[in-house]
């Protein structure tokens, strides 16, 4: 691979996977929330969650870049006492795609979590464990593979987010400029055909590679609720 | 000898009908008889905090744990109550010495349990992979362990073996006689009844009252 | 498995993870249709001076909103005046360095099989034209947004053929798609950037359209130095790009020099 290739690729996975080390606690607790309890305003926030799915990515990042940008009151907040600029790091690519892949991270968590007996939660409870007790040893465990499918789902979308990085982080080559953003700028720029199909060959690699482990787990995923269901 | 008991007197709501059941259980074994669909499991969700009746009043050593009028209602987990569930809720992702040990670790009793439940060679299974009535005898014996105040038994012991029946029915009867815990047991097996208690319930007509033993 | 395949993507990624960011880095914001130009210009002049250069290509839109927020760049490039007034106005560059680097004419070009051949100064030039033309289509970039579609439209008015091509136009996105119609004969003729079509095998130059005669807005390409918190550094590049070293490699792309 040249230099610009390799670049590309390895930037990709290395912010695929702060991405969805971003989301795996937040959309664990959101999808115990949205599978266990019942709330007023539950549909406002089950909506909410799936805004991503709906909303122009390139949109996404664009609030993002107004919300966390440098002339913004947060942005300039943590710049000024942390240090911390979101906008054109690879950080700030990480979480654009981590807003974006966070719906993908809840479903299956969700689905997995509502389709747990709630009976058995009842039987821990005679036995006296506290409600976390019963989130750390029941819930989490027999949702297991729904995690592991919503981590490989949201690293797999991560891999192909373009909109809201190009917007919110720019396209800058060895700190913002994955896969996506590379192939957008040689098809842009570049009148070398080959350049390009080779680019596209690598991504279409990365993505057969992730999408192979996520049909993967799924399978185990399906397997475990069809147990359940027993 | 401390002297424990249960006692209740709750209407309850069953197939809407309201069902009428007053009790009051000492250091002894009650059985309640009766086909299934009568309401016997919902006193037992009754007592357990599972379901609140619709009215009435529960206690345990004579503390209250639910009175409808004072607003009194213990959540399930300070309850203290073995429970052992007609329809088992093990938990499968773990093994069986896990589902045995949730509520305490305590060896003394675990030991002697795992010895007159015959449950040695399966400690390390995983629960899927058991028959019927080895995970009753796994429920049941999760349900005993961690000094409960009491113990609600439904039906615990269908699918179990005649000899090891017999057995564990021993057991029970020794459980609540040495260490002085009130049990109720149901069950649809009438010589289990007889073997274990002279003190049978039955529901008729929405009520929950002593069967006349005719033999 | 699974944990196998996971563990590797870890190593993978953290593997090329650069421990130090260089301490001397020039940032490069320039318009899409000189990132060609750029990556040439950039190589030599690091040559020269060891300072390491990133370029950015973008909309200048998207590139002067980012800017505005906070990215990093040191100088920008770019086609649209309207958008360096905006950031002027922001007091994102420094008014005095903003040049002219160089400019661009517009051209007929066609794919290579296609024959098509006009003389756009003879008298039969618009008969010849359409005949030619026929019933194909005729791709140029959008004529509101995109600057090749806006000089376009003025060059297309100017040889008054602009009403006689009504329904027979293909709108494209940017200047490299336009191109990309044109070379894979989707459309049999086009407008294009003169460097554009130098640095393409597969398109021929039917005719340069001389703003002269026909007049048209000149493509021109500005730069400016940008400035954070009052100050500005491009480390000279901007100086280095009108000497006549970097000139010589602009003309080399099909671009006129300021000179």
């Amino acid at each position: 691979m040249t230099a610009f290739e390799s670049s590309a690729f390895f930037l990709s996975i290395k912010i695929g996977m702060l991405s969805t080390c971003f989301i795996l606690i937040p959309g664990i607790i959101i999808g115990w929330i949205l599978a266990k309890k019942n709330f007023f305003g539950k549909i406002l926030l089950d909506s909410f969650i799936h805004l991503p799915l709906v909303i122009p990515p390139i949109g996404i990042g664009y609030i993002l870049l107004i919300i966390l940008g440098k002339n913004s009151y947060l942005g300039n907040f943590l710049y000024e006492n942390f240090n911390i600029s979101l906008s054109f790091s690879w950080i700030g690519a990480a979480l654009a795609c981590s807003i974006m892949s966070f719906p993908l991270m809840v479903r299956p968590i969700r689905v997995l979590m509502e389709a747990q007996d709630k009976k058995i939660d009842d039987a821990a409870r005679s036995l006296g464990a506290s409600e976390f007790r019963i989130f750390l040893t029941i819930t989490l465990p027999l949702a297991y593979p729904g995690i592991l499918a919503g981590l490989v789902l949201a690293f797999a979308r991560s891999i192909g987010e373009f909109g809201a990085t190009i917007a919110f982080v720019g396209n800058i080559p060895g700190e913002t400029q994955t896969l996506p953003l590379a192939l957008w700028t040689l098809i842009e720029t570049s009148n070398n055909q080959n350049e390009i199909i080779r680019l596209g060959l690598i991504s279409i690699f990365l993505s057969i590679l992730a999408l192979l482990i996520a049909t993967s787990v799924e399978k185990k995923f399906l397997d475990r609720l069809k147990n359940d269901k027993k | 000898m401390i002297k424990s008991n249960l006692k209740f007197k709750i209407e309850t709501e069953v197939d809407k009908l309201i069902l009428n059941a007053s009790l009051e259980i000492n250091n002894e074994i009650v059985c309640i008889f009766g086909p299934s669909g009568s309401g016997k499991t919902t006193i037992l969700n009754n007592i357990a905090g599972i379901i609140n009746p619709k009215k009435g009043k529960i206690s345990i050593n004579n503390n209250c744990i639910f009175d409808h009028q004072k607003k009194i209602n213990t959540p399930i987990r300070q309850r203290n109550i073995g429970y052992a569930f007609q329809d088992e809720r093990l938990f499968s992702h773990m093994n069986v010495i896990k589902n045995l040990t949730f509520k305490s670790k305590d060896q003394i009793l675990l030991k002697k349990i795992i010895n007159i439940f015959n449950l040695e060679n399966i400690l390390y299974r995983k629960i899927k992979n058991l028959s019927g009535g080895e995970k009753k005898r796994i429920s049941l014996g999760r349900s005993l362990i961690g000094n409960p105040s009491i113990l609600l038994l439904d039906e615990p012991l269908s699918g179990v073996d005649e000899e090891r029946k017999f057995i564990i029915l021993n057991f029970l009867k020794n459980l609540s006689l040495k260490k002085s815990i009130p049990i109720l047991y149901v069950t649809h097996n009438m010589n289990e009844a007889k073997y274990l208690s002279e003190k049978i319930f039955e529901i008729k007509n929405s009520i929950l009252i002593k069967r006349k033993i005719i033999d | 498995m699974t944990q196998k395949i996971i563990i590797f993507f870890i190593l993978l990624a953290f593997s090329n993870i650069k421990l130090l960011a260089e301490n001397e880095t020039l940032y490069l914001s320039v318009a899409s249709s000189l990132y060609n130009l750029s990556k040439s210009l950039t190589i030599e002049w690091e040559k020269k001076t060891n300072i390491k250069t990133v370029v950015i290509t973008g909309p200048t839109s998207l590139i002067a909103r980012q800017i505005h927020n906070g990215q990093l760049s040191n100088l920008i490039i770019t086609a649209n005046r309207d958008w360096l007034a905006w950031m002027e106005d922001r007091e994102l560059i420094n008014i005095e360095s903003i040049s002219v680097i160089a400019k661009n004419s517009l051209v007929f070009s066609s794919g290579i099989n296609q024959g098509f051949f006009i003389d756009i100064n003879s008298i039969n030039f618009k008969e010849n034209f359409k005949d030619q033309l026929s019933s194909s289509m005729f791709a140029i970039p959008h004529p509101s947004s995109v600057p090749l579609g806006i000089y376009a439209k003025q060059a297309l008015k100017s040889l008054d053929l602009w009403d006689d091509l009504n329904g027979k136009l293909v709108f494209t996105s940017s200047s490299q798609s336009n191109l990309k119609f044109i070379e894979k004969g989707e459309a049999i003729i086009g407008i294009s950037y003169l460097s554009d079509t130098i640095s393409s095998s597969k398109v021929l130059v039917v005719a340069k359209i001389d703003d002269s005669i026909f007049p048209y807005e000149k493509p021109t390409y500005w730069a400016a130095k940008i400035k954070r918190n009052g100050n500005d550094n491009d480390f000279g590049f901007l100086d280095w790009l009108k000497s006549s070293e970097a000139q010589k490699i602009i003309k080399n792309y099909g671009f006129e020099t300021t000179e």
